[in-house]
């Protein structure tokens, strides 16, 4: 576990809520930004955001493993997991504007980096379709690997499959991507 | 082993998850062949694309705001006033329990002397005064003037002056008191005049 995180969580076990709030905040965009790919939505990712942090507190005086954003990440990937088995409506990314134009299309440009979008054009925003349209296990691999930075084997763990089973769906998700990119592929 | 099985190689190399000596054989190979190197670096370029264009955001100041309220812990409420009130009495109710008991147990001489320390002592812990300066210190002037500066020290405490001391009739009818002898006195207590 990275020596700063060690340190945070037995402050936090010590009573200082600082400790919590840093946490938070080192954590707050790859969290937000895995769980908002991961549902399609603001509003409840900002609910799924919270619901992993109230766990977190609850769960925090037992944690003893070595990733403490492989931990978030899954708890996060089970909060998701359970509120797709319940069929919480949310909002897909494929569905077209009155406009024509994707959601995800909409999303990425609204919640892009404006500096980086400017710079991907529209490379990026092809990606940003791609992706939404990879079957969901494959499309979470490579989010992960995005947003997060997670490894394969922690990404195993979140998924509870094999590391095998993770490389095949990255291999998957490159090989539907790089042929959607291949003009723009080009240009990277 | 063919370019197809080295993908997943590539791909645990680009998360920092092969071992050196396996790292090392598949730079020598990626050297060599251009699929396995386009391969290689159109991993790098689409991660590096998609952190810059997948949808983003933050969580809102509320969720924070709620997580930061979970997070504190419950201050819990500390009551102290009653508890001190509870020792206090219990502490009082021990020291009346402990001298009630002294006062009953029995004494050789009849506890006459002793009874005039114990009463002492009594009204030394009601009275706002130190009557231990002005009473006769116990074997001096014996019992009897013992028992007569006890005496005074009720009466101030009633409230009667100096000048109305006690005498040594009056003393003697202390020893078979009635209300009558003392009204005629005329020591009584006004106080306790309604009284008779």
């Amino acid at each position: 576990m990275d020596a700063s995180d060690r340190e945070l969580i037995e402050g936090y076990r010590n009573g200082e809520i600082a400790a919590l709030e840093d946490l938070v905040t080192k954590y707050r965009r790859q969290l937000f930004g895995y769980i908002l790919n991961m549902t399609g939505n603001s509003s409840e990712a900002d609910d799924v955001f919270q619901e992993v942090w109230l766990r977190v507190i609850r769960k925090l005086s037992l944690y003893n493993e070595k990733n403490f954003l492989g931990w978030l990440v899954r708890i996060a990937h089970n909060i998701v997991i359970d509120r797709y088995r319940r069929k919480k409506p949310v909002v897909s990314l494929d569905k077209e504007t009155d406009e024509g134009q994707s959601l995800m299309a909409t999303v990425v440009a609204k919640d892009g980096d404006p500096e980086k979008n400017a710079q991907m054009g529209e490379v990026g925003t092809h990606i940003a379709e791609a992706v939404a349209q990879l079957p969901d296990d494959q499309k979470e691999v490579f989010v992960m690997r995005a947003r997060t930075g997670l490894t394969f084997k922690e990404i195993a763990k979140v998924q509870a499959v094999s590391i095998n089973t993770v490389l095949a769906r990255m291999q998957y998700a490159i090989t539907k991507l790089r042929p959607l990119l291949q003009e723009d592929y080009a240009n990277l | 082993m063919n370019c197809s099985e080295l993908e997943q190689k590539i791909l645990l190399a680009s998360s920092g998850e092969l071992q050196d000596e396996e790292l090392e054989s598949l730079q020598s190979h990626l050297a060599q062949c251009a699929q396995c190197k386009a391969y290689h670096d159109s991993i790098d370029a689409l991660l590096i694309a998609a952190d810059g264009s997948l949808p983003t955001g933050e969580p809102s100041a509320e969720a924070i705001s709620r997580i930061k309220e979970a997070a504190a812990p419950r201050q819990k409420r500390v009551v102290v006033f009653p508890r001190l009130w509870v020792h206090a009495l219990a502490y009082a109710a021990a020291v009346v329990v402990l001298i009630s008991g002294w006062l009953m147990l029995p004494r050789d001489d009849g506890g006459r002397g002793d009874r005039i320390s114990e009463i002492n002592t009594i009204v030394a812990m009601m009275s706002e005064e130190n009557v231990f300066s002005t009473n006769i210190k116990e074997g001096e002037g014996g019992n009897e003037a013992r028992l007569r500066a006890l005496a005074n020290t009720l009466l101030e405490i009633q409230g009667f002056t100096e000048s109305q001391t006690l005498d040594e009739e009056w003393l003697d009818q202390l020893t078979e008191p009635s209300p009558t002898a003392l009204l005629e006195h005329n020591t009584l207590s006004p106080l306790w005049k309604g009284y008779v």
